[in-house]
């Protein structure tokens, strides 16, 4: 400093400060930053998440065949209903339900009777498989990561289980492989293999490592566990 | 829609489980399913029957709706439900992205389908390829090329496209 010539102090101190300005406002832009690519992560997040729920409904089924004949018998009854009461309360039956011959079946009919507990049972029965159709079962098609709503892309389910079979027979000293698909929410794969070796040492690792890297390149939406059970060749 | 059948499945239930219960319980077992204090009731309340008709009637247009709606659903996920010529132009556009998706690395075959409404148009496509094909990489290649461009070519830059991957099945067999 004392070397300068004069004024230089001055200078170098104007400089300092500019410096730890520019300091401050780069610690700032790297804010700035850091929380911009904070945001965009969480709405990249968001976008894989709504284009995985709208995927997910692309490739679900609809139910068609049981929701359209229990639609269609909802409207004939309730529309049936509807116009033979109607028609009874203007003076003019329309026949379309045999209300007398009802009515006096069902003031003979105790409830005990084996036909009351028949139709009961059986009004039951179809209860319980309307319920069992509106599960939302296994699907055909697995979904595919992405963050494109506009896009829902899957694979197969029984093509995904043959490509992962495959994946570890490729493995050598693997003489068959099976693999179950499972856990709707926290999927699990696990692989069956049947090694043609006596000691087949660090195989099972190899089938899980052959098997998760197919999964890798398959890129799913809810990735999965891979499990490996593993038979020796015992003679 | 699964919950409007697992709502229908609950009343059905109900209804039977109470009819069961009714049967098998020994209080009532012998009593008859329509008794006469039930047609007591009725008469004595003028507003019973116009209820059960409204109660009728809402019942009948609701399924009516749902029945519509499930039919035009199912309709819509197989057949292009829209003019003739969206239609036409859906179709060639349909051809060439099938020749583009050929031309792909891995692909076997391809199979293209326009359906849905003119409002809601779906791209329904499904890509055969060879077993150990990256399927990522693969979908990657065909949104960024033969895909972005029939959207362009259709002016419908948000066009729905579901896409189904299939593997071609030789027999997979053991090395070594």
């Amino acid at each position: 400093m004392g070397n300068g010539p004069p004024g230089a102090p001055v200078v170098q101190a104007g400089v300092v400060m500019i410096d730890t300005l520019v300091t401050r406002r780069s610690v700032g832009t790297a804010g700035t930053t850091a929380t911009t690519g904070r945001a965009e992560a969480r709405e990249l997040r968001r976008a894989r998440r709504r284009a995985r729920r709208g995927a997910a409904e692309e490739f679900r089924s609809s139910r068609a065949a049981v929701g359209i004949p229990t639609a269609l018998a909802v409207t004939v009854t309730g529309g049936a209903g509807a116009v033979e009461v109607l028609s009874r309360l203007i003076g003019h039956p329309a026949g379309l339900v045999p209300v007398e011959r009802l009515s006096a079946v069902l003031r003979q009919t105790p409830w005990g009777d084996p036909r009351a507990l028949a139709v009961a049972g059986a009004l039951a029965a179809l209860g319980l498989a309307l319920l069992a159709a509106a599960l939302p079962g296994r699907p055909r098609v697995v979904v595919m990561d992405g963050a494109d709503p506009s896009l829902a892309a899957g694979i197969a389910r029984a093509d995904l289980r043959r490509a992962l079979v495959r994946a570890a027979l490729e493995v050598p000293g693997v003489a068959r492989a099976g693999v179950r698909l499972r856990g709707p929410f926290r999927r699990r794969v696990t692989v069956r293999a049947t090694s043609r070796y006596r000691n087949p040492g660090n195989l099972a690792e190899l089938v899980r490592i052959a098997v998760a890297c197919r999964l890798d390149h398959l890129d799913l939406a809810r990735p999965a566990a891979v499990g490996v059970r593993l038979r020796r060749r015992r003679d | 829609m699964r919950p409007v059948i697992g709502m229908v499945g609950a009343a059905l239930l109900g209804l039977g489980g109470a009819g069961l219960g009714l049967g098998l319980a020994d209080g009532t077992a012998r009593e008859a399913v329509l008794r006469p204090e039930a047609f007591r009731h009725v008469v004595t309340h003028e507003w019973f029957w116009p209820v059960v008709a409204g109660a009728c009637e809402t019942a009948g247009l609701l399924g009516a709706i749902w029945l519509a709606g499930q039919c035009r659903d199912a309709l819509g996920r197989r057949r292009a439900l829209m003019g003739g010529r969206a239609r036409r132009l859906a179709r060639a556009c349909g051809r060439d992205l099938r020749r583009e998706t050929l031309e792909l690395p891995g692909v076997a075959a391809a199979h293209v389908r326009l359906t849905g409404t003119r409002s809601r148009p779906r791209l329904r496509m499904t890509v055969l390829c060879a077993p150990d094909t990256r399927v990522n990489a693969l979908r990657a290649a065909l949104v960024e090329g033969p895909l972005e461009r029939r959207r362009a070519e259709l002016a419908l830059p948000g066009l729905v496209t579901v896409l189904t991957f299939r593997f071609t099945d030789p027999p997979p067999r053991p090395r070594g």
